[in-house]
């Protein structure tokens, strides 16, 4: 099993088999269904896939910011050496905030709107750290600055509402920041942001990350994004990992039909240019309410056979460190990729 | 914030402005005052002379400003009954209303907030049921009844509490309790309300991503963005509380606002009449005022516009 490959060096982040699920009126609901993926220190890990396909939910269960009807069982959910879903209540609020840091998708709402950022950044910092405010309140105006928000002194000062998009979003990576921490989880950190100024921002996220050599994990629906950031990807259909690959070779040999058909939906992707028409994936995602026998992906796959309806498709390993959840041999599966890009050169 | 502050001043005074002529005009299309005043068997003659006594003769505006400049200077005429200044009047009665009136608010402030708090945190569990059941037992129960119970039980059986008159705190108690009791379930439930909301932003998810404790995150982050309506909320109830309750004033026989209005509408007070409605919506602007100022604190959006 490829989720099973073990990274040369020790992950700072090792899960096996999370499965979270959800109660909700009409029966119980499995966000997902045995996820397992390790993250390397100072690597940047992407998962991507369509809202609602477990990707958000999973890096809450990690961090225990599950809603209360959901509830997360694994066999094992490591950071950094401690198991984290058997944490009391109290030990994981000394590790969020402080050695796993969060950013959100919207910078418009995630800063609280009634107290300025300088307020909102010291507070982690005086929470994880024995620091005094002066130290906090420097910490703060040195990594305001490292994000490349000017006169950051006086910035403190401001309030959420005072700045643009794009700033804030430069705080809440500051924020991020504050107290030094060995990975961070950036979910969907550019959607609500201007085309303009997500590629400035994720590249800023890129450049902290370098310089501080910490981990992090991308959570997006966006393969471009992945492809110039991510070292590893993860691509997550219906509460499953269907391919697990390096960046380069997911791109250079997308094995599973979903893949295929999200790397097909990059509008730039392939030679044809401006004149081809957009792509899309035909179909629904299915209902995640209930037991599911087979490939979640079967009702929208071209190479779809009477197989894939069938048990439990574990992960096959392509090479050593690509695996991928689909009952189609390889070469088909490369020859189907080969033949579509084909029709659109 | 100064020039917002200027901004609900100015307002402010206008409304007042606007109050105290409609409640002028108000009154005097009630009916003709030398009539009620002369009474039911008078001559024509007697009823000129006492229109021509208190001024009704003259034109309408011309009334109306000599009322306005002599209120502006704290003169509000003197009562028709017992010659009292209307002034003093008032400001004896109204004392133990405002005692009563912000014991209420407070009482009611101090448990629906919380509750309403702890409603949102713990939703659809007993807590929040408990306090629902609550909310509506103080909204439908009528309020002279619920007073009687409390006098029953409290003054009567168990002897703990005195059920008439204002001397001592002790006599406070269960007014408080009984008017508390009334403005709590909205309080309560808009506390409840917004926080609901407020738990649900992503200020407060990333509150929790930082490690904060609950404590910090309820109180600190999610309550200062669910409590502007319920300043405002408090500075309507606080008006409507010192607008005084005729019925449980009486019930305790407390000689507040609400008694002194009723008695001079009986006795066709005129002066006290006008008097106690300009005070009163004065009053009702000046807190709304107030919680304008409140809110404008809390939330930097509303004073930095």
């Amino acid at each position: 099993m490829a989720g099973d490959i073990e990274t040369r060096q020790k992950p700072i982040l090792s899960v096996r088999n999370l499965e979270v699920s959800i109660r909700t009126a009409v029966g119980d609901l499995r966000a997902t269904g045995g996820v397992s993926f390790d993250v390397a220190p100072g690597e940047t890990f992407a998962i991507v896939g369509e809202s609602g396909c477990g990707k958000s939910i999973s890096s809450a269960a990690v961090m225990g910011l599950l809603p209360r009807a959901a509830t997360a069982r694994a066999d094992r959910c490591e950071f950094d050496g401690q198991e984290m879903l058997t944490l009391s209540r109290r030990e994981r609020e000394k590790i969020r905030g402080n050695t796993i840091s969060m950013i959100f998708q919207d910078p418009m709402t995630s800063l609280n709107p009634v107290y300025t950022i300088g307020n909102q950044l010291m507070e982690v910092f005086l929470r994880h750290k024995k620091g005094t405010r002066a130290e906090a309140r420097d910490r703060a105006i040195f990594l305001l600055e490292r994000v490349g928000i000017k006169n950051a002194a006086e910035r403190m000062k401001a309030y959420p509402h005072q700045l643009s998009g794009g700033l804030r979003q430069r705080v809440v990576i500051a924020m991020a920041m504050m107290c030094g921490p060995k990975l961070i989880i950036a979910d969907e950190p550019t959607t609500a942001l201007d085309v303009t100024v997500q590629m400035r921002t994720l590249a800023l996220l890129a450049e902290v990350q370098k310089d501080f050599g910490l981990a992090v994990i991308l959570i997006t629906h966006d393969l471009g994004i992945v492809a110039s950031l991510a070292d590893r990807v993860v691509v997550m259909y219906a509460g499953k990992i269907v391919e697990n690959a390096p960046t380069r070779s997911l791109f250079r040999a997308p094995l599973h039909p979903y893949t295929q058909g999200l790397i097909q939906c990059i509008p730039s992707h392939g030679p044809a240019g401006a004149d081809a028409p957009l792509h899309t994936i035909p179909g629904m995602v299915p209902s995640l309410i209930g037991r599911h026998e087979g490939c979640s992906f079967r009702n929208r796959c071209a190479l779809a056979r009477p197989e894939c309806a069938v048990g439990e498709i574990g992960l096959t390993a392509f090479e050593a460190d690509h695996g991928y959840r689909c009952v189609v041999p390889h070469q088909t599966l490369m020859a189907h990729w080969r033949e579509t890009e084909g029709m659109k050169a | 914030m100064w020039r917002y502050f200027a901004k609900r001043l100015g307002i402010a005074l206008l409304v007042v402005i606007t109050v105290s002529v409609i409640s002028f005009g108000l009154l005097r299309l009630s009916g003709d005052m030398a009539q009620s005043l002369a009474g039911e068997g008078a001559t024509a003659e007697q009823v000129t002379a006492i229109r021509q006594l208190y001024g009704l003769d003259r034109p309408l505006v011309v009334q109306y400003f000599d009322w306005a400049f002599d209120a502006v200077r704290g003169d509000l005429g003197q009562s028709l009954v017992s010659n009292q200044p209307v002034f003093e009047l008032i400001v004896s009665r109204m004392q133990v209303t405002i005692v009563l009136a912000v014991l209420s608010l407070a009482a009611a402030i101090a448990v629906a907030v919380p509750l309403g708090v702890f409603a949102a945190v713990y939703r659809n569990s007993w807590i929040d049921r408990a306090s629902l059941g609550m909310a509506v037992f103080g909204s439908a129960v009528p309020n002279f009844w619920f007073a009687l119970v409390l006098i029953y039980v409290f003054g009567v059986q168990l002897r703990w509490l005195p059920i008439s008159g204002s001397q001592s705190w002790e006599n406070f108690v269960l007014p408080t309790i009984t008017l508390s009791t009334m403005v709590m379930p909205q309080i309560m439930r808009l506390t409840r309300g917004g926080m609901i909301e407020a738990l649900d932003a992503e200020y407060v998810r990333m509150a929790w991503a930082k490690g904060l404790s609950p404590t910090v995150v309820f109180f600190k982050h999610a309550l200062p963005n669910a409590i502007l309506p319920v300043v405002t909320l408090s500075a309507v109830s606080l008006g409507f509380l010192l607008g005084g309750s005729v019925i449980v004033e009486s019930v305790f026989s407390l000689n507040g606002i609400g008694s002194l209005a009723y008695e001079s509408i009986r006795r066709a007070d005129f002066p006290v009449v006008q008097s106690i409605l300009f005070v009163l919506s004065f009053v009702y602007v000046l807190l709304t005022l107030v919680s304008d100022l409140i809110n404008a604190r809390i939330d930097p959006r509303i004073r930095l516009n």
